[in-house]
This record gives structure tokens, C-alpha cells and sequence, in this order.
């Protein structure tokens, strides 16, 4: 995997056709596409690396606290994180929602439209799904990886080929 | 009261507007038996003579308020061609067609489903869990690519959506095709599959032994009567000797005593039973409910009914079943799929479609002059389009239920319009020929006769002659407060031409001929008509008409065209005879609104 990960350039990839205030840190190999909405009302957005934010994503920190993100997440088009910590390895697909306050864990999955409500903490290799049912899944993380590398080594060849973006 | 019996009427129509629909044939039917009913009072129902049901029965029964519910779109309407009649989807057999996979859509013939246990055999699971389709994913992925190409793969089904993967019940596969065969060979194991199987043994023993009794009993007792065996199985002659039936009991009795109780205690070695105790223990020391099944869960896997996920078992997709439509009349099929055998599963198309559209004259409102909102008394212009698709020309006659108010002014409406070419309807001359049937006739003998059977007996629907009408003084009592509007129609019947593929991408060229007065234009193979509406209503009201069409046509082919075959029957009413279908259509405009004075 280290052979894989030397592939992918260290540099941020971040479209310019996106919203940003406030402060916000960003990691090392991370894409954001266009159409992604970053906002801090009050303590700064930490965002780790290699992580995808596709189109549509809205981030919002309205705490003092920072607003932390780990490594390897991938967010899907529409996601909507509000006020909440997230772990590593993490997959919100299209529409999931992070509700105010709450806090998930590595390996969580949370499925299409499927929502963390406010205050709770989602632990460790919990997958949500369908009409937001609960269950814990055995992950395998090398594969995971090993995907999400190779979505990260693509998007990194190919979308600054389509979109005016800014490595930083 | 009446009036608010009318709002309620509105509150219940509440199809938006402006709209175009259909009575279908069975709402006729339902009516006939509903007057045979009340004319009788006999119970069940009696169905009327099928010759009963023709263009001229069904002028007698226009759509009332009561039934608007019931009003089908065109595009929801079958026809049959053969009893030439509209079918909606209430009024139609849907039967068996064949079985399919819902996931790789392959067709599976009748006798592997039995075989098969009505389920897939392909590569198709389902999640125990979510009840998604499972997919088929390769360890090899999953390890480090350093060196591992001597390790042997190993393949499991996981599910994308709740991520549960066949290796949590200890489960994988060496060869990622033929998943079922490697499943059977596990499953086949499982203590309830070797208690099925020693069941069925079992009796099949016994069944096949119980047969040789019957053979020695048939056997003896045809040495008495004779070989007529079959005379013999009946219960009612045995009985009538006592001593042979005793007899017969008692050997059946014996017989069953011997070997038909079956015996497991040889095989409850196999079979896992858990202590009640134990499994009290195991389930007072969970921490969490995510270990256990849902009752959902449960119910998908009968034989064990499992309580924890560990016991799940993956399944295969139950097959579902296509449906062919047919008549209810005729049994003809009406809307059938191309069955595929084991070929082109995406194949979606249909080698039977008879839909209403694509044989009666299409109804469209074209404008409305002016577009405005509706007054009471100002009249408007509706164009109505008539489009054709047969490919024979059609003659469509329209007639409209008799206008509210003016059945007194009658005479002197007539008087006025009498430039106007008033074109009686066909069936007018068929009134005089409307014999009732059998069935039909006793409604006119009981006193206690409700007035819908009085349509049936005197009541002309049309307005054919103002002095019929006005005999008549309200056929409609029911609806009469519903009619809330005039409606005038000029051009009462026309011909439309036929319709040409052809000619379809053509600019339209104007023909110069004189339009008949009422008819607004014709295209290839529509036909607009102009017709007059008056609202009379209050407001608040809906302006909302019945038109009575019927078209008539004269088959020359035997087949239009592949599309649309054309029964043998249809067929049979080739050259030169004409054929008559009518039907009733509903159309609403709008809603009479406020009066406002700019």
C-alpha cells in the first residue's frame, strides 16, 4: 500500500469553483470537487488527508470547538456534515447527513439518505442503511484502502483535466 | 339538501382539469345488472345477455356523477377486438404467464421451478440481512499484492448495502461460478434438510404401500362387481354394504398402525435440540439486541427460524411471475410479453397489445376559446380533436345528453338552429329496433320500477326530436342537478381518415375543401370539432360533460398490421359489413368562477 500511496502527490487538489469562509485546514492529497460548500461560524474545520469531497457537499461548523475530520473519508454527492466529529476510513454515500453534535467513529458507512442524529456517537465499523437501520459490519480495511487509493490516484490524473483547480 | 348532496358529489370528483375520460363497458353491465336487481329483487345477481351489450345499450347508460371515480383514461383502457368493447383494468383476467428472476430477468420454464424450489439458479442471493442481491467479490483483492499469487482465492457474496458479508457466518467459495451447486452441498447437511429428506423417505414408503393395499382391496372387490374400478373409489356405493366397509376401515386402520407413524428417534442423533434452559442462559447474557434476528428474519428462513445472525443462511431469489392479460368476455389475450427461452432476458417487448388507444378514436381537448376562466352563461369553444388510429377511415356520429333548462325552450332552440345541418345520430333509427331481451323485459312490468330502468324502457337519451324530449320531462332526475351546462355540437358526426405511417413526418397540406359547418380542421387523420358549452351552474361548479361516440368502420383487411393483429373474428365482419362501437367520454373544462364585471 505504501508503493500505492507514493503515487498519489501530496499536494491538495481543490476546484476553485467552490464556496469556502472561515478557517479551514486542510491535510495533505485531499480533492474537492466543484460545488462543495465549506463554512465555519465559529471554531476552524481540520480536515486530515486523502480524503474526497464531492459535489455538493456542505460542511458546516457552528461550535467553538473545531470541527475534525479524519483520513481516508470519502463523501458523496450531497452529504451534509453539521457540527461533527468524524473518523478515519469513513463513507457517507449520496445525502447522508451528519446531524448537529454528533460523532463517528472509523469504518462507519452510512448509507444513501440515512442520517446520524444530533448528539450521538456512532462507534467504531457501524454501517447505517436503508431507513436509517443500525448494524455493526466486519470491515476489511485493506480493501477498503486500496480502493479508495485508487479513486484518489484517479481523480488526481483526471480532474484538473475537466475543472480550473488550484493545488495547494 | 339537494344542494349540498351536489357539493358532496363535487367534493368526491376531483379529477383535475381540463381532462378527457372514458366510461368502460363494465360500468354498462353493472348498471343493466343493478336494474335487474331492483326490478326483480333477486339474489345473486343476474348477468346480462351478452348480445345486450351493444352501441345501442350503452347510449343508455351515460356516465353519472356517482361513477366518476370509475372514469379511465384512454391510456388506462383496454379493447378487445373480438367482442369489440373497452375493458379497464377492473374488468380483465390477469393470468400466468411464466416465471422470471427479478434480478437476471432469465425466464425459467414451469418444470425446473418445481425442481428448483421457485427459486433462481443462477448466481442470485439474497442478504439474509436487508434482503438486497448479494454480490460476488474475490479475497484477492483484499490482500496485499506482494506475492500472493500462489495463495488460492477465495470468493464470498457481500451486500452493498448493509455491508454484510457471507464470511460472518463462515462462508466462501473456492470458484466464483456455480455458487448454488457449492451452497446445495452444504445446505444438504443441515439437520432439517437430512430431517426432510428421512420424512420423505418415509412416506414415500408408505404411499407406496398404501397403494399395494389399495390394489389388493380394488383387487378382491372387482372380483365381485367386476372391472369397473374407477365405480368402486366412490365412498357413497361402499357404504351401501356395511360389511365391506367395515372391512375397509379396518385394513386402512391396520395399515396405518404398522408404518405410517414415523419414528425419529433413530435420527435425532442429526437434529440440534437446545435446551430451553441453556438458550434462557445465553439469552440473559446478551449485551446488545444486534446478535439477534428480526422477526422479518426469521420468517424468510421457516425451517429453523434462527435467533442469532450467525445462524442466518444465504438464499437464493425467489422467482416472481410475468402476467398476461386477458378479456373477461372472450378470453382473448389482450396484453401479452414475448416469452424468451433462455435468450435476451432484456428483452422487454409485448407480442400482444391491445390498448385502447390504438383502436378507438383518441379525444383530445385542443383549445378552449376564450381561455379564460368560466362564467356562468357566457359560452365557450372547445375544440375537440378526434384522432383515428386505425388504419381504415372511420365515421364517427356524437351526440351530448339533452341540455338542463332548455328542454322546454327545446322547440324553439331547434326552431333557431334549424340552418344549422343537424345530422341525426345513427342509433336514432335503431331506437325504434331496441328489442328488449327476456331478462330485461320483466323490469317493465313491476310496479315498484326505480328509474334507472326507465331509461331501458322509454327514456331516449338523446335528444334526437324535440318533441320526444319534451315528453320526457327529466330522464336524468339524478343527475339533474349535476348538468351544469349547455353543450351544443355542430358537426354531429364526421369522418375521420384513415391513419397512414407514412405519411406521419409530411407537412400538412391544406385541403381546399368546404369544412363541413361545426368542424374546425382536418388533418391527416384527426378530425377537430367545434363545440358550444354554456355553463349553467353555480359557482363553485364543475363544467363537465358526456359526449356519446360512436364510430363505425368498415374492415377490409384481414390484418392492419403487426402491431395491431386483428382477431379472426374482427376479420370475419370484412367486406362490406360495418361495424358499430359507441362509447361514453367525459369532458371537464373547468370551474365556473365568480362573475366579475370588467
Amino acid at each position: 500500500m505504501t508503493e500505492k500511496q507514493n503515487l498519489i502527490p501530496d499536494k491538495n487538489c481543490i476546484s476553485r469553483d467552490i464556496i469556502y469562509d472561515g478557517d479551514i485546514k486542510l491535510g495533505k492529497g485531499n480533492i474537492i470537487h466543484p460545488k462543495a460548500y465549506f463554512k465555519t461560524l465559529g471554531g476552524p474545520i481540520i480536515i486530515g488527508s486523502y480524503n474526497i469531497f464531492e459535489e455538493r457537499v456542505v460542511i458546516i461548523n457552528e461550535r467553538k470547538e473545531p470541527l475534525i475530520i479524519g483520513d481516508y473519508n470519502l463523501f458523496e454527492v450531497g452529504t451534509v456534515i453539521q457540527s461533527s466529529n468524524i473518523g478515519n476510513n469513513c463513507n457517507f454515500q449520496p445525502r447522508a447527513t451528519a446531524e448537529d453534535g454528533s460523532k463517528i467513529g472509523d469504518n462507519c458507512i452510512i448509507g444513501p439518505k440515512c442520517y446520524v442524529p444530533t448528539k450521538t456517537e456512532l462507534p467504531d465499523n457501524t454501517t447505517l442503511y436503508g431507513a436509517n437501520k443500525r448494524r455493526k459490519y466486519i470491515p476489511i480495511k485493506d480493501m477498503q484502502q486500496n480502493l479508495h487509493l485508487r479513486h484518489l490516484s484517479y481523480l488526481h490524473e483526471y480532474l484538473p483535466k475537466h475543472n480550473r483547480c488550484m493545488n495547494l | 339538501m339537494d344542494e349540498i348532496k351536489n357539493k358532496n358529489k363535487n367534493k368526491n370528483n376531483n379529477i383535475p382539469f381540463p381532462y378527457v375520460y372514458y366510461q368502460c363497458t363494465c360500468q354498462v353491465v353493472s348498471k343493466i345488472r343493478k336494474d335487474i336487481y331492483f326490478s326483480t329483487f333477486q339474489f345473486p345477481l343476474k348477468e346480462p345477455v351478452e348480445s345486450e351489450i351493444n352501441s345501442t345499450t350503452i347510449s343508455h347508460f351515460p356516465p353519472t356523477h356517482f361513477n366518476h371515480h370509475r372514469l379511465k383514461s384512454i391510456y388506462d383502457l383496454f379493447f378487445c377486438p373480438s367482442c369489440c368493447e373497452l375493458h379497464c383494468p377492473d374488468c380483465v383476467k390477469n393470468d400466468f404467464l411464466c416465471f422470471y428472476c427479478p434480478n437476471c430477468l432469465f425466464d425459467v420454464p414451469q418444470a425446473s421451478v418445481v425442481s428448483e424450489q421457485n427459486r433462481c439458479i443462477r448466481n442470485c442471493f439474497e442478504c439474509p440481512i436487508c434482503f438486497n442481491v448479494l454480490t460476488v467479490i474475490s479475497q484477492q483483492d483484499t490482500i496485499n499484492t506482494t506475492a500472493t499469487d500462489d495463495e488460492q482465492t477465495v470468493y464470498f457474496l457481500a451486500c452493498n448495502v448493509c455491508q454484510w458479508k457471507s464470511l460472518e457466518i463462515n462462508l466462501s467459495f473456492d470458484k466464483s461460478t456455480g455458487l448454488y451447486l457449492q451452497l446445495q452441498k452444504k445446505e444438504s447437511i443441515l439437520p432439517h434438510e437430512v430431517e426432510f429428506q428421512n420424512l420423505r423417505n418415509h412416506y414415500d414408503k408408505c404411499l407406496r404401500s398404501n397403494n399395494n393395499m389399495n390394489n389388493i382391496n380394488t383387487k378382491r372387490l372387482s372380483a365381485l362387481f367386476g372391472n369397473t374400478s374407477s365405480f368402486l373409489y366412490s365412498p357413497s356405493i361402499i357404504s351401501h354394504i356395511p360389511d365391506l366397509k367395515t372391512k375397509l376401515i379396518q385394513a386402512k386402520r391396520d395399515n396405518n398402525q404398522i408404518s405410517d407413524e414415523y419414528n425419529n428417534s433413530s435420527e435425532n442423533k442429526d437434529t440440534q435440540v437446545m435446551e430451553d434452559e441453556l438458550e434462557m442462559i445465553n439469552l440473559k447474557n446478551l449485551e446488545n439486541m444486534d446478535e439477534l434476528t428480526s422477526l422479518k428474519q426469521k420468517l424468510n428462513q421457516p425451517e429453523d427460524q434462527p435467533r442469532y445472525l450467525k445462524q442466518l443462511r444465504i438464499h437464493r431469489i425467489p422467482l416472481r411471475v410475468k402476467l398476461q392479460t386477458k378479456c373477461d368476455k372472450c378470453e382473448k389475450i389482450l396484453v401479452k410479453q414475448e416469452v424468451q427461452k433462455m435468450k435476451k432476458p432484456s428483452n422487454i417487448r409485448f407480442s400482444i397489445k391491445s390498448f385502447a388507444r390504438d383502436y378507438i378514436p383518441n379525444i383530445f381537448i385542443q383549445k378552449i376559446i376564450p381561455n379564460n376562466k368560466l362564467h356562468k352563461d357566457i359560452p365557450v369553444q372547445v375544440l375537440l380533436k378526434f384522432v383515428n388510429p386505425l388504419s381504415q377511415e372511420i365515421s364517427v356520429s356524437i351526440s351530448t345528453l339533452p341540455n338542463k333548462q332548455n328542454e322546454d325552450k327545446m322547440d324553439i332552440d331547434m326552431d333557431s338552429k334549424k340552418n344549422s345541418p343537424i345530422i341525426t345520430p345513427k342509433f336514432s333509427s335503431r331506437k325504434s329496433s331496441l328489442n328488449l331481451s327476456p331478462i330485461l323485459s320483466p323490469i317493465l312490468s313491476p310496479k315498484k320500477r326505480k328509474k334507472p330502468s326507465l331509461k331501458i324502457s322509454t327514456a331516449p337519451i338523446i335528444p334526437i326530436n324535440p318533441t320526444t324530449t319534451t315528453k320526457i320531462k327529466n330522464p336524468y332526475k339524478e343527475n339533474a342537478g349535476v348538468a351544469t351546462c349547455n353543450v351544443t355540437v355542430l358537426a354531429k358526426s364526421f369522418k375521420i381518415p384513415a391513419y397512414d405511417p407514412t405519411k406521419e413526418f409530411e407537412n400538412d397540406t391544406e385541403s381546399n375543401e368546404q369544412n363541413q359547418v361545426g368542424i374546425f380542421e382536418k388533418k391527416k387523420n384527426s378530425v377537430s370539432i367545434i363545440v358550444e358549452v354554456r355553463p349553467t351552474g353555480d359557482i363553485g361548479d364543475r363544467v363537465e360533460f358526456p359526449i356519446l361516440v360512436t364510430y363505425s368502420f368498415v374492415n377490409n383487411e384481414k390484418e392492419v398490421n403487426n402491431e395491431t393483429p386483428i382477431s379472426p373474428n374482427y376479420a370475419e365482419l370484412s367486406h362490406g359489413v360495418q361495424k358499430f362501437v359507441s362509447f361514453w367520454s367525459v369532458i371537464g373544462i373547468g370551474e365556473i368562477s365568480k362573475e366579475c364585471f370588467d
